[in-house]
């Protein structure tokens, strides 16, 4: 596997995982609004929002993969 | 094939999502109708909190690898965080009280106006029944003391309760036909002369000893109480329990707690009370909001 296919890979990945840590964050922060305690009491949201952060870098930096297919 | 891979992982995603969905839901609904949440106080808890208020109780302390809070002036609450309604309520107490006669445990109802203080107590501890040394029999929960031996349980004493000796009660209650002359029943205080009383029944049981710390000469003892819950003891999502000691502010005593054990339990969900309870939720919820307008 060449190094762009891998940023590639890495890239759709960490994006997947960045759209639904944050749909699932968002969802999540509304049922707590709706239900105080529903979510907090028994889940850290930080949990979430780590990973929502994280992929969401990791996809950031390896958009140039991409972006280096599209420039071709 | 790349695509199908994508599909997949995607498909994961959404399924732990799906699954945390469900998780949650099963730990608000509490399905399998049990809830049990424990604070030690070495510890924090989501559930159950510290005592209050701040004045009449001291911080956290350490003490020999102990930790607990000290009560000065009584009464002192704390509070238990429930995710729903539930039906009963066993609190079990490690405490360590070497002078207060009585203290006692308080469930509150549900406030209808800020000075709405409603409690229904139970007995923790009654040193004075304890130091009795008349003949006592213990049967689920409820005790007999005899001061001299007339009856071989609790149930024939209840079923012939004598008229022609006095009985004492202490959060205890016979029903009506069971007592001849009512004049002979009297409910049970402090300030009762037990001279003149030959038995007493009270739906109570001495605390147990669990440990002791022989540096700083505390005694830990627990003893578990049981309340009827329901919505009407729900304060803002919370059960609010009192500690009460009698005279413990005026005889500058101190009780420490240890340990405070709860066990919530309700009958088990399944999906036809699941949809019901749904159902009425929103129901409820949107008369709130016709009300608000």
């Amino acid at each position: 596997m060449s190094e762009t296919s891998f940023r590639k890979s890495v890239y759709y990945l960490s994006r997947e995982l960045f759209f639904v840590t944050g749909i699932c964050l968002l969802l999540l922060l509304i049922i707590e609004d709706i239900r105080p305690g529903f979510v907090s009491f028994w889940f850290d949201f930080k949990i979430v929002l780590l990973i929502s952060l994280i992929s969401g870098l990791v996809c950031l930096f390896t958009s140039k993969a991409k972006n280096d297919k599209m420039n071709k | 094939m790349k695509r199908k891979v994508l599909k997949i992982y995607r498909l994961i995603l959404i399924l732990a999502v799906l699954v945390l969905f469900a998780w949650l839901l099963n730990k608000n609904v509490v399905i399998n109708g049990q809830l049990f949440a424990a604070r030690d106080f070495c510890d924090s808890s989501n559930f159950i909190f510290g005592l209050y208020p701040e004045n009449r109780v001291g911080d956290v302390e350490h003490e020999n690898g102990d930790c607990f809070q000290r009560i000065f002036v009584e009464p002192a609450y704390f509070k238990v965080k429930v995710p729903r309604t539930f039906s009963q309520a066993k609190v079990k107490i490690v405490y360590a009280n070497p002078d207060q006669d009585l203290f006692e445990l308080g469930l509150m109802k549900k406030k209808e106006f800020p000075l709405d203080w409603r409690f229904t107590l139970k007995p923790l501890e009654n040193k004075i029944f304890n130091n009795l040394d008349w003949e006592l029999i213990v049967a689920q929960g409820i005790s007999l003391w005899q001061k001299q031996k007339r009856f071989d349980s609790i149930h024939q004493f209840v079923n012939n309760v004598p008229d022609d000796q006095k009985t004492a009660t202490w959060h205890y209650q016979f029903s009506p036909e069971a007592v001849k002359d009512s004049t002979k029943v009297i409910s049970w205080n402090p300030k009762t002369n037990l001279d003149y009383v030959d038995h007493i029944i009270a739906q109570y049981q001495a605390s147990e000893v669990v440990a002791s710390q022989s540096l700083t000469e505390t005694v830990w003892q627990e003893n578990s109480v049981e309340f009827l819950v329901g919505g009407e003891n729900m304060n803002d999502g919370h059960l609010e329990f009192i500690l009460s000691a009698p005279s413990l502010t005026h005889s500058r005593h101190e009780i420490k707690i240890k340990r405070v054990e709860i066990e919530l339990i309700r009958p088990a969900t399944n999906w036809s009370d699941f949809f019901n309870d749904l159902k009425n939720y929103f129901l409820r919820k949107i008369s709130n909001v016709r009300n608000k307008f």
